[in-house]
């Protein structure tokens, strides 16, 4: 009997000493140091791009250094799409969200978060917010959720030795649709590919309709609640040309089944002569194959010889949390990062292309970044209808456009199934 | 007060005497409170969310901002989504796989029992895919089968080029290729599985069934298949349920899903509805049919593999 009752004893004991344990706080945490701030940021691109981690180095350590007692803790976040959005529902939802958010601008990003997003009317000066541009990419119902960093914009660049071995001018980019198809028809006659690409993802689906639209279409202001629409002409016209070019066999062989991350080492390496890519990549590539070797092909014009206007929008945003209790200091933080100092040093240093008009192209070494900036300072620039689309209608877009590819369906049916989702969608 | 005496048992040498009615105590056997965490654990984070998630189902929900009622709206809408349809229907494509699940690892388990050549180390090679995470194995076969990738290429060194293609973006091949490989990945733990159930079969019964003149499927199929029913089972429900709910891992980094949605599964479309298009609503109330789908195959497949048995 008392055995028994012992044994119980000890049982009890046993279990209550394993909850407790589980129950122990943490050891660590600086809970002594009261005096500093820290700010806590997720940025999903630290450990995918050496460059953008320099640069972000630089400008919390110029944070810092102008906000004694303040510390900005970056935190490496994935940088795919979905894990990335997964996250911060989580961490919004459980109170453990960071103060501060790297975003993709328009409604795939950050209009997509605006639950979760502290507006900024109150906190970032209103002189600052009216010297910042592209904060439509950010602005939903009147309110805005973050400030835009960079330009962004599709571009094909060209290896200017294999122009010349095609026999084409390597100081003359294509101009004109019919030039770019020329072009392409030229290398491929050489024995290379025309155009490399990687499309497993459906990625390139959207870039060539962001590359071609305006060579189709005048641009029209971003309007997050204007419908969509996917069986107007223009639209046909830039999917029927896209669909051309695959059909023609411009593009890798094989290129539904190289993932986007793949793709560029057929450029890299010499065996394409051209490269549908973006415009923050000229720098990179330009080290890959050459300063002096490599040339860019901005969007074409159709019935001229230039483009209706220049895709460029906002590359990234930076939120701020709803949840955060330090609104003042991450607003100064983003606004930082967004413009004066900040922006000019990561132009410069790794090919940002810079929001701000003023800028010096030439500061930046590399050519072909310092032409993508002079093109866009001196041209009409607006965004294209994919900003409007909210994450479904982007999916269904790149899925429907791979079967059409394939040549699984009719890219008429792709788009009107298109428009169904954007219909659901309430878009 | 005196105590009711009760009669004690006669003739029962050794039996001690029943106690008294006021001595008796009820006792709680002591195994209850170990299993008490691990119960209350199993309700707070298996029970409580699918409760939780029946609510969600029934609201428009982005997973940040306020959830909006909507009744069965989300429940009407699976049956009209061609999206969800077709994932259903690639899951049901793995249904009709099953008996390869059953009887590959069941014959490999069989062979190297009855000490094929090399039987140790192609049991330990089985067990490697087990060792890789599915997400790895999608990267490894997605470079594997590009169209200049090195399946092609051996194709066109035997001097089978008319076979090459882009088996990952062809609508026709990546079904079949991505069972092929699931089931790759899967046969080790089959086989380790049924190698189990038949170390536990009285050998006596094969020498009898030798001695009658039995040959080796007769064997096999008298002796062997009867006692690795618990065991086939088990692993029938176990790869059914990991059809539907298992298969997100390797297609998200092998095809996500593609061509278009050629590739996709149940799971894998739940995951893209929640985190790629923000549509919590309508990802839970897909993922609560698939659990009610699912439990009505699992009872069916019960049923007939135990009708078999009895």
């Amino acid at each position: 009997m008392k055995t028994t009752i012992r044994r119980r004893a000890a049982a009890l004991i046993a279990v209550a000493v394993v909850g407790l344990a589980g129950c122990a706080s943490p050891a660590g945490g600086d809970e002594g140091d009261a005096t500093k701030e820290e700010l806590v940021v997720w940025d999903y691109l630290i450990a995918a791009w050496p460059a953008w981690k320099t640069a972000a180095e630089a400008a919390d350590a110029a944070f810092e250094a102008a906000n004694p007692g303040v510390t900005i803790k970056r935190v490496e976040q994935p940088s795919d799409t979905a894990t990335y959005t997964q996250l911060i529902q989580s961490a919004i939802r459980s109170g453990t969200a960071p103060d501060v958010f790297l975003l993709q601008p328009y409604k795939t990003g950050v209009l997509a978060l605006t639950d979760g997003l502290l507006p900024l009317d109150g906190v970032v000066p209103q002189e600052s917010l009216d010297a910042i541009s592209g904060l439509d990419a950010a602005t939903l119902g009147g309110e805005i959720y973050g400030l835009p960093t960079g330009l962004q914009t599709n571009v094909i660049y060209y290896n200017k030795e294999i122009f010349a071995e095609a026999g084409l001018d390597p100081d003359v980019a294509p101009k004109t649709l019919d030039e770019l198809y020329e072009a392409a028809d030229a290398i491929k006659a050489a024995g290379y590919t025309a155009i490399a690409g990687g499309n497993a993802e459906g990625e390139i689906n959207g870039w060539m309709y962001s590359y071609l639209w305006p060579s189709f279409a005048e641009p029209v202001p971003f309007d997050p609640e204007a419908p969509l629409d996917f069986t107007d002409a223009t639209t046909e016209d830039v999917m029927s040309t896209y669909i051309d070019m695959v059909g023609r066999g411009y593009f890798t062989d094989g290129m539904q089944s190289i993932p986007l991350t793949d793709y560029e080492a057929q450029f890299k390496d010499g065996d394409a002569g051209m490269i549908i890519s973006i415009a923050t990549n000229g720098a990179p590539l330009a080290e890959a194959i050459g300063n002096d070797n490599i040339g860019v092909i901005q969007s074409v014009g159709v019935a001229s010889d230039a483009p209706n206007y220049i895709a460029a929008t906002p590359a990234l945003v930076w939120g701020i949390s709803k949840t955060t209790a330090k609104e003042e200091l991450a607003a100064a933080f983003i606004e930082s990062l967004t413009g004066g100092e900040a922006a000019d040093a990561m132009y410069v240093d790794m090919g940002w292309i810079p929001t701000s008009s003023d800028v010096d192209p030439t500061s930046n070494p590399t050519p072909v970044v310092q032409e993508i900036v002079r093109t866009i300072q001196d041209s009409t620039v607006g965004p294209t209808p994919q900003q409007g689309w909210p994450p479904a209608v982007s999916s269904e877009f790149k899925k429907q456009l791979q079967l059409v590819v394939t040549g699984d369906i009719s890219l008429a049916d792709a788009l009107e199934r298109v428009q169904t989702v954007a219909d659901q969608s309430g878009s | 007060m005196t105590v009711r005496e009760l009669p004690q048992r006669t003739g029962v040498i050794g039996v001690p005497p029943v106690a008294p009615v006021a001595r008796r105590r009820r006792r709680v056997p002591i195994g209850i409170w170990f299993l008490l965490p691990a119960v209350i654990l199993l309700l707070l984070f298996r029970v409580a969310p699918v409760g939780y998630a029946f609510v969600y189902s029934l609201t428009d929900w982005n997973g940040i901002g306020d959830p909006q009622f909507i009744g069965l709206e989300n429940y009407a809408r699976i049956f009209t989504d061609p999206v969800a349809l077709t994932a259903i229907l690639n899951n049901f494509w793995l249904l009709l796989s099953l008996p390869l699940w059953i009887f590959i690892p069941m014959l490999i388990a069989i062979l190297i029992w009855e000490g094929m050549a090399l039987g140790r180390a192609i049991r330990y090679a089985l067990i490697v895919p087990l060792l890789l995470s599915p997400a790895v194995l999608g990267l490894y076969y997605a470079l594997m089968l590009q169209k200049f990738g090195p399946v092609n290429e051996f194709l066109t060194f035997i001097g089978l080029p008319m076979l090459t293609r882009e088996w990952l973006a062809d609508t026709e091949t990546v079904v079949p290729v991505f069972i092929a490989i699931v089931l790759w990945g899967a046969i080790g733990i089959g086989t380790l599985m049924f190698s189990a159930g038949m170390a536990s079969v009285d050998e006596s019964l094969y020498d009898a069934a030798e001695i009658d003149g039995a040959g080796f499927w007769q064997r096999h199929f008298a002796v062997t298949l009867p006692h690795l029913r618990p065991v086939t089972t088990f692993w029938a429900i176990f790869v059914l349920i990991s059809f539907f709910t298992g298969m997100f891992p390797l297609l998200f980094t092998l095809t996500n899903g593609g061509p278009g949605y050629a590739s996709t599964t149940i799971d894998l479309y739940i995951f893209q509805l929640a985190y790629n298009n923000g549509d919590l609503g309508y990802s839970t109330a897909l993922g609560l049919a698939t659990l009610i789908l699912l439990s009505g195959l699992a009872l069916v497949q019960l049923r007939l593999l135990n009708r078999r048995q009895s």
